[in-house]
């Protein structure tokens, strides 16, 4: 089975650019992402502009409570002209995005910055488990054991790639692993 | 009604599921022409339709109704989650119970009544012996969840398509015979996102030309269009939450059991546009026919093997036809003289 | 795409504003179909010499929805279609309009709505109002209008929203200051805005000026077609030529002739008629087509823009 290249639900990135109009600069990063984004907070650092920044290697699908509660706590007294640049893993990237749209800021005021790494976070489609830092396909679910093909059909609301089942059709089948890009 | 419900028939373990020669003469056989290629294939929706049609109504009751709502009875104990909706689509799914109840009611009245009294509102199905009445608009009235509740009374997978921006957004659904996709996964996706895995239809600008028709769809004025694949044996879960349970089923195909293991799998897809939500109500309604019946139509048989055999690899692949397809087009051959 | 109508009969007219008349419609057959706040139908009304189509808001409660509102304003330079509503539709007459369509319904996950109406464009608002309260939302209304001619349904305004309704009237030297309403909101405030053109560009450019996303700025336009210069339409696969007068749109024209073209909004914001031009220079009036698309000078949105000359040449 091909891992399909051409899928259009995949997200494509660009390097955020600093909006001159935004009445708050917000900047969230991982801590190995940070150089991503240090350019654009130099330039707006004396007005006013915030930096959160989190560890990497959370566990899948939520925030440290930390960055999460420190980050609902700035949304929740943003203005609406708030503009937003995320740099990390590319679940990372979507999970701050998604708390971001709960609390009303739209996909236009958020730049997610190309991921730092190709690792995916993949979602089971047999038992909808999620799991991080996958880097090649296919993956072993860690919640029901079965061997994924790791597609490129991604949802943006869990941040993650699918996986279904490789050998479903002839489980006698060894498929070779492949690198994921 | 044309069809009355047979008594309850399975789509998994023993596969019992049968079609009458009535529902076989009128089986929606989805290709207008020899060869199959994407196009935007969607049309009004003119009810009533031609008599004793699968598009005579807005929604069709067949004979298959008492085996289907058993089926997905059975699918959703073994997975609840293949049915959800997004906090703020609580008043399409009213919606939905509105369409689906209206029109059930009054297409097909020996089973099914509705009275309305302001917004007291007494359903009674007696096919399934359910009797309610419930306030309209106010979720705590009703034994389940208002998208459950309707679902698990008509036939065919029911996606509600909440538009923002000029797009659709899958944001509630109830899917229990998917020809493999996943709700769980796909909810919350745009009309493009969810299409990504289909090859070959975005280059050629499908998805944009069908996302401005539908977006523009008024009240009251329905379209359709049909999809097809081909499913072995009468499986209606094809789902890939179970695809472990059925994917060794494609592996199972011999020269000598296409004719009654092979289905041809059509889905009438209905789009309505619902007043109060001014979301789509886009009902997938699901028909199997094994090649054994559906060759006793020697049209369709011809057609049949015609369009298997100018197959695209690409659709071959997307489909989930490789480990079959030479098989199948070798066994059609014999009504197609001329091919 | 093309749609059949609904005969209806005028169960009521009232005068709401000096220059605004309200009537409301009951279907003569049935039931009306129940609609979305934002929702529009279309007029179809018997011109002179041919039908004339006109779309209107449903200024009504969507919960009541068996009987349809809508709000004529009469036009000081019109085609007809206004001046046909006020002059010559009486109760008990019957007219056809199209189901309800939605181009600007309110965005229900939003946090805060800020309405800007000017003049007639209070309409879609009205059907707005009923349901937003309904589920508690957060919104605010300004409205401007000039009372010597607009100026509706000011006092059930005023006892529906209370503080939440800022009045300027333009007659008695209150203005709107833009800057003031868009500063200071939080996220997910969405903005909806309705009137003339003039109204839509400042908001528009206001709310870019202080950082506001244009996503969030949602707008409905609410001019009548303005007439221009007679022209000719040549159909290239019907090998036709249709006149187009100075009163009537290349759609409507086109119509007359029997050439059926896809269409909704009748408005030049859907796309729905975008039609090729194969010869001609266009004069655009629409907000569909990107500055790209309108250099080109290879399509036009029939239902508003016109030639810039004389002539057309149309892939129809």
């Amino acid at each position: 089975m091909q891992i399909d290249p051409s899928i259009k639900s995949r997200p494509t990135y660009t390097p955020p650019e600093l909006v001159a109009t935004a009445g708050l600069q917000l900047f969230v990063s991982e801590s190995d992402a940070e150089h991503l984004l240090e350019p654009l907070y130099r330039q707006c650092a004396e007005s006013g502009a915030q930096w959160l920044v989190a560890e990497p290697g959370n566990a899948p699908g939520t925030l440290a409570d930390s960055l999460s509660g420190y980050l609902q706590h700035i949304l929740n007294d943003a203005p609406v002209t708030t503009r937003l640049y995320v740099a990390g893993s590319e679940g990372f990237l979507w999970d701050i995005r998604n708390q971001a749209l709960s609390a009303g800021l739209v996909d236009e005021q958020i730049q997610l910055a190309p991921p730092i790494s190709s690792a995916r976070r993949l979602f089971c489609t047999h038992c909808y488990t999620l799991m991080e830092g996958v880097t090649a396909s296919p993956h072993t679910c860690t919640g029901c054991g079965r061997l994924l093909l790791v597609r490129d059909h991604f949802a943006r609301l869990h941040g993650a790639y699918v996986g279904v089942q490789i050998n479903a059709e002839d489980p006698d089948e060894q498929p070779e692993q492949e690198v994921l890009q | 009604m044309r069809m009355s419900p047979k008594p309850v028939q399975t789509f998994r373990d023993d596969f019992t599921y049968s079609n009458s020669p009535g529902a076989v003469a009128r089986f929606p056989f989805p290709f207008p022409e020899d060869e199959y290629r994407y196009s935007v294939n969607i049309e009004p929706h003119v009810t009533p339709g031609p008599e004793g049609s699968v598009f005579e109504f807005l929604l069709d009751i067949d004979e298959h109704y008492l085996s289907e709502m058993a089926e997905r009875a059975t699918v959703l104990e073994e997975n609840p989650k293949r049915c959800l909706a997004m906090p703020h689509m609580d008043l399409a799914c009213w919606d939905m119970i509105e369409r689906c109840m209206t029109s059930l009611a009054a297409d097909y009245p020996e089973h099914f009544s509705l009275q309305v009294d302001g917004d007291q509102w007494t359903w009674e199905n007696r096919l399934l012996n359910i009797k309610d009445s419930f306030t309209f608009g106010d979720s705590s009235t009703l034994p389940l969840p208002p998208m459950e509740y309707m679902g698990r009374q008509v036939q065919g997978d029911f996606a509600l398509l909440d538009q923002r921006d000029g797009d659709l957004f899958l944001d509630a659904g109830i899917v229990t015979c998917p020809a493999d996709w996943s709700l769980a996964f796909d909810a919350g996706m745009s009309f493009s996102e969810w299409h990504g895995p289909v090859p070959l239809a975005h280059e050629m600008g499908v998805f944009d030309r069908a996302l401005k028709y539908l977006t523009a769809i008024p009240v009251g004025r329905p379209v359709r269009r049909l999809n097809w694949t081909l499913t072995v044996n009468a499986r209606m879960d094809t789902s890939p939450e179970t695809y472990p349970n059925w994917g060794t089923d494609r592996a199972s195909v011999t020269a000598d059991n296409v004719g009654e293991k092979v289905h041809l799998r059509v889905e009438l897809q209905v789009l309505d546009r619902m007043p109060r939500s001014n979301a789509l109500m886009f009902s997938i309604r699901t028909f199997l026919i094994s090649f054994d019946d559906l060759v006793t139509n020697p049209d369709w048989a011809r057609r049949m093997h015609r369009v298997l055999k100018t197959l695209p690899p690409e659709l071959i692949e997307y489909k989930g036809l490789g480990r079959y397809h030479d098989l199948a087009v070798e066994w059609l051959s014999r009504f197609d003289p001329a091919n | 795409m093309s749609i059949d109508s609904i005969p209806v009969r005028v169960m009521a007219i009232e005068q709401v504003a000096p220059m605004i008349r309200e009537f409301k419609l009951e279907a003569i057959e049935g039931r009306l179909p129940a609609f979305s706040p934002g929702s529009h139908v279309q007029v179809i009304m018997p011109g002179a010499s041919r039908e004339i189509r006109n779309a209107y808001s449903l200024c009504g409660d969507p919960a009541t929805p068996r009987r349809y509102s809508i709000a004529v304003r009469l036009q000081d330079v019109s085609r007809g279609g206004s001046s046909f509503m006020h002059g010559q539709v009486n109760v008990g007459d019957q007219l056809a309009i199209t189901p309800p369509a939605n181009l600007f319904a309110p965005v229900m996950t939003a946090r805060k709505h800020l309405l800007i109406a000017g003049g007639v464009g209070i309409t879609p608002f009205m059907s707005y109002i009923p349901e937003l309260k309904r589920k508690g939302a957060d919104f605010e209304l300004h409205y401007l209008y000039r009372s010597s001619q607009t100026g509706a349904y000011l006092d059930q305004l005023q006892q529906q929203l209370g503080s939440a309704l800022h009045r300027y009237d333009s007659v008695q030297g209150n203005k709107c200051d833009l800057t003031a309403v868009l500063s200071g909101q939080g996220p997910g405030t969405h903005v909806y805005i309705c009137g003339p053109e003039s109204l839509i560009d400042g908001v528009r450019s206001t709310a870019a000026a202080l950082g506001w996303p244009d996503s969030l700025i949602h707008f409905e336009a609410f001019a009548a077609p303005e007439p221009g210069e007679p022209f000719k339409a040549q159909l290239t696969h019907s090998g036709k030529t249709v006149d187009v007068a100075a009163d009537e749109s290349l759609l409507e024209a086109l119509e007359r002739e029997g050439v059926k073209v896809p269409n909704l909004c009748r408005a030049g914001v859907c796309g729905q008629c975008r039609t090729a031009v194969l010869e001609g220079d266009v004069e655009h009036r629409d907000d569909f087509l990107s500055n790209d698309e309108r250099s080109s000078g290879s399509c036009i949105m029939p239902c508003v823009s016109r030639a810039a000359g004389k002539h057309l040449t149309l892939d129809l």
